[in-house]
């Protein structure tokens, strides 16, 4: 089964996790694996670095982009349109934007090659994975029996439970098969103006970038499938720059299963960190740990709070 | 009328037709492209070829999807080149967003010549049209057509679009 990965968004705490995700990556999908990237361009790291890094790893790039993120030309016009730039926030067209370059470098290369990937995973820089009994073997019969794979995987597991107009979904791990991740990467062109869904999501639920991948799989006819069993062999967790890691990093693998949205101690960084992130006295405090850290302001937009001190101080 | 004219399969005989379409018939033409159809290629293959340069085009040019510009509509043909058609095409210059129009002389899905619509919705449809294969749908998607043809409709009825199709004899009558 081959399969294509596409790594985007901002680094953040790559260097934390990438460990974690090429680990994944390998027992998911074995060999038979392109990597496709499409990084926000920021001092978090170099582009060769990543590069270099995965390569050290055995790991084949075919496209690996660096993109500013004033590059996404959605945010330029919704600035000027005040009502739908609150509607179509910048973590749902960000995203898309790094979708549909990215999809674009791999279609082309699937067309000049004369090949076509089996399915898709769509990972973040700044995730690293619980697994439990997990393999490959696992992975692959969970996912064969489909057939022809119409479903986008939006919930962190994977069994084979299907739901349309359920909860929204999440953007965790998101694996598609070949049409479906195209379908799901054409999502920045369905929200330019001549296309937007917004008045839809502005009914479901005001400007939530998971409301609007819940509206944009469910009118593209995209199943979500959610896990709502007591054990699971696969889990993705966010780290932040106050995540403890070295303990995080060392539960990876003992992990029994049980489950760990809701609760549990482990996510107490996660809560923190989007609880605080707009209040001025984690600001700062934020702002240092990302610099100690080397992480770009940028990649948290706290980039914005640093420069209004500057100008208060002048 | 603003208009990307896309002949996909190359034929040389088009090269009147859009020559006509730019003097004759007002239409502005801004971009021609032809695609040779060696190569690597599936059924729907020359659709994703046009879409590549449609979407290099979208991304890097936010004025073709401003609300404050005229939308820019393609055009896409592989065969029957006869200007006649031009004069229906013109009627369908105000189309909606969401509007994938299939001109036919027969008046049906069987043999469509052209494709016109929206540059997103042309863009989003022909973008992965290579990727569908006759097998896809299951059962859970509705099918309305039968054809050669149905699995390009039943897939632009999966991204949202609707389909019309024009008959141009019938028009012409």
């Amino acid at each position: 089964m081959k399969t294509a990965i596409v790594l985007y968004g901002y680094l953040r705490t790559w260097n934390w996790c990438k460990d974690s995700i090429i680990d994944t990556m390998n027992l998911l999908c074995g060999d038979d694996k392109d990597w496709f990237i499409g990084l926000w361009n920021t001092t978090t790291s170099t582009q060769d670095n990543v590069n270099n890094y995965l390569k050290s790893k055995n790991q084949n790039i075919i496209s690996s982009r660096w993109i500013d993120s004033s590059n996404n030309l959605l945010i330029k016009h919704y600035d000027t349109d005040k009502k739908n730039y609150i509607r179509v926030s910048g973590s749902s067209s960000g995203p898309a934007y790094l979708r549909q370059l990215i999809s674009l470098d791999k279609r082309k290369y699937e067309y000049e090659n004369n090949i076509k990937y089996d399915r898709v995973l769509f990972i973040r820089p700044d995730v690293i994975y619980y697994t439990n009994g997990l393999s490959a073997e696992r992975y692959n019969g969970q996912l064969s029996h489909r057939g022809k794979d119409l479903a986008l995987q939006i919930a962190g597991d994977f069994d084979d439970y299907y739901e349309i107009g359920g909860p929204s979904p999440s953007d965790l791990v998101p694996i598609a098969g070949c049409l479906s991740s195209d379908i799901y990467s054409h999502m920045y062109l369905d929200l330019t103006p001549p296309h937007d869904s917004l008045d839809k999501i502005h009914l479901r639920g005001g400007g939530c970038p998971h409301a609007l991948l819940s509206e944009f799989t469910n009118t593209h006819m995209i199943r979500g499938r959610i896990n709502f069993s007591d054990r699971r062999y696969f889990f993705p967790r966010i780290i932040r720059p106050n995540s403890d890691i070295n303990r995080i990093l060392s539960e990876l693998h003992i992990w029994n299963g049980e489950n760990l949205s809701y609760n549990g101690p482990g996510f107490e960084d996660y809560a923190t960190w989007l609880r605080n992130e707009r209040q001025d006295i984690f600001i700062s405090q934020a702002i240092d740990m990302c610099k100690a850290l080397n992480i770009d302001l940028e990649d948290y937009n706290l980039h914005v709070y640093a420069t209004d001190t500057t100008n208060q101080k002048e | 009328m603003k208009l990307i004219a896309i002949d996909i399969d190359n034929t040389s005989n088009s090269d009147n037709f859009f020559t006509t379409a730019q003097e004759l018939l007002g239409i502005e033409l801004l971009k021609l492209q032809t695609f040779d159809i060696t190569g690597p290629r599936y059924k729907y293959g020359n659709f994703s070829k046009a879409s590549f340069a449609l979407e290099d085009l979208l991304l890097s040019t936010p004025e073709y999807w401003s609300k404050d510009k005229p939308f820019i509509n393609v055009l896409l043909t592989w065969g029957d080149y006869s200007t006649t058609g031009l004069e229906h095409l013109k009627k369908y210059q105000n189309i909606f967003d969401k509007d994938l129009i299939v001109f036919s002389t027969k008046g049906n899905i069987y043999s469509p010549n052209w494709v016109f619509g929206n540059i997103v919705a042309i863009t989003k449809w022909a973008g992965s049209l290579f990727k569908v294969e006759d097998d896809m749908p299951t059962t859970r998607d509705i099918v309305t057509f039968t054809t050669d043809f149905n699995i390009p409709m039943w897939y632009a009825t999966r991204i949202g679009l609707d389909v019309r199709v024009v008959n141009q004899l019938v028009n012409e009558m």
